[in-house]
């Protein structure tokens, strides 16, 4: 049984993927895998998502998973269960020493103003007002930057619901830190590059991904074609990360792309890629900017 | 001949202020679209923002651009009563992909969301912005173009979604179409 452990240190999606990474000839095609997350480790909120939908997958699939945090209460467990980790959480999933008494998420319900609980998407069952909860957030803070959450919140998640066909949720998080907020889409249907590659013209044959991720959120990609008018929701996301500097993270299969915008705009030349990473499904897409 | 001009709001057709994605987009789209076919008489519609909070822009696409998209040449739109940045940017942006011109007027100034003009139909579509109504050989004379120029500009104009044009009997006893502008 491959054991994982997560260092004491803070992990955000990056450090995720390399521990991950490392780990990837142990733990792939194994029957149990053990997380262990050392009582220090801190979790930013896009590792956490994005490491939900990862070991729901496995679990989905059949793999047993276990997390051991060591002792009750510590810090690390606490945040998770803040944000709704443990609610959404496949109950085949054994967690050391024990799951949480109570949802920390449910009983703060929507009245941090930093950190939004992990909210569920599902095609058969979704909040209508999920974008805008989420976006009132930011609001109250900064009326523009309500309105850019709104539209990217809008449109990622609509994505999910158009093309994800995933039978597991996806989720959506927002968090607000000091001079920065951070929110996140995640689902573990058919991956953007999946959904795109064979709809694309020939001119797009020898494109790399980095290329068609920049094209998809630059000028806008659709697999309904060019003259369907589609394809403009993740220009509109990009536009409005790009008004606050943000960042952008696009995980796909095995496939993760970090964009940093130039210029006003996300180019190739400024992309970070990397390949061959551990298989995670879906299409999970992280903007992080500064305010 | 003026046309008579009917204000839709789009907030009374949405659930909320709020509107995102292509299935609350295309629900008031089919709304909206039921509105204009209830008033068969009225080429121009304008569509009214007033209320409306938030939006993106698979919702402005499939709520306003689409159905523009759809009436183009038998009706036009304005948008009116709009002016949020990013509302407006949301709309822009879906229009630019669907290929379909919107005009916001704010008194004798105008404003296109989308698409712009070609460079060879550019002057001729301002001219025609600041006249109630033209004909081909009214255009040609205008600008100094020769008739079948002027003819082929304005069908341009016509069939892309930037002037209407309505059939008239000539003194010729021939069709003559008069092209006016949405406003």
């Amino acid at each position: 049984m491959p054991i994982v452990t997560f260092p004491e240190v803070w992990i955000n999606s990056d450090k995720l993927e390399s521990i991950l990474w490392r780990a990837k000839a142990s733990i792939q095609g194994c029957h149990h895998i053990h997380f262990e997350l050392l009582p220090s480790t801190k979790i930013l909120l896009d590792a956490a998502v994005i490491f939900l939908s990862l070991i729901n997958q496995l679990a989905s699939e059949g793999t047993l998973i276990s997390i051991d945090f060591g002792t009750e209460d510590t810090e690390v467990m606490g945040y998770l269960n803040r944000m709704g980790f443990f609610d959404h959480l496949d109950s085949r999933i054994i967690v050391l020493p024990a799951r949480p008494a109570f949802s920390g998420a449910q009983l703060y319900n929507r009245h941090n103003r930093n950190l939004v609980e992990i909210a569920r998407i599902n095609p058969q069952e979704y909040d209508d007002e999920l974008p805008g909860r989420l976006a009132d957030v930011l609001q109250s803070k900064d009326k523009k930057l309500g309105k850019a959450a709104f539209t990217i919140f809008g449109e990622l998640i609509d994505n999910v619901l158009s093309h994800s066909s995933s039978k597991l949720d996806a989720y959506a998080a927002l968090q607000t830190y000091k001079n920065g907020i951070m929110v996140i889409v995640s689902d573990s249907g058919k991956g953007l590059l999946e959904t795109l590659r064979p709809k694309l013209p020939k001119k797009y044959a020898q494109a790399s991904d980095v290329d068609i991720v920049v094209e998809a959120f630059e000028k806008g990609l659709s697999r309904h074609g060019n003259r369907s008018g589609r394809g403009c929701g993740l220009t509109t996301c990009a536009r409005k990360a790009k008004q606050f500097h943000g960042k952008l993270l696009v995980r796909l299969a095995d496939t993760r792309v970090n964009l940093t915008p130039s210029d006003d705009s996300y180019t190739p030349d400024t992309a970070f890629c990397y390949h061959d990473l551990l298989t995670i499904r879906g299409t999970h897409i992280c903007f992080d900017f500064f305010v | 001949m003026k046309q008579s001009c009917l204000t839709i709001r789009l907030v009374d057709l949405m659930k909320s202020q709020d509107g995102w994605g292509n299935a609350q987009g295309k629900a008031v789209g089919a709304l909206l679209e039921s509105k204009i076919l209830a008033h068969p008489l009225n080429e121009i519609f304008q569509v009214s923002f007033k209320g409306v909070e938030r939006t993106d822009a698979s919702f402005s696409r499939e709520s306003v651009v689409e159905i523009a998209n759809r009436f183009r040449t038998k009706k036009a739109f304005i948008i009116v009563d709009l002016e949020d940045s990013d509302l407006i940017e949301n709309l822009e942006l879906a229009a630019e992909k669907k290929n379909q011109p919107l005009f916001m007027w704010h008194g004798d100034s105008w404003r296109i969301l989308g698409p712009q003009p070609t460079k060879g139909n550019a002057d001729l579509l301002h001219y025609v912005l600041t006249v109630p109504e033209i004909t081909t050989s009214s255009a040609s004379s205008a600008l100094e173009l020769k008739i079948t120029n002027a003819s082929t500009k304005l069908k341009q104009l016509w069939e892309s979604g930037f002037i209407m044009r309505r059939e008239e009997l000539a003194q010729s006893g021939g069709i003559e179409f008069i092209y006016y502008r949405i406003r």
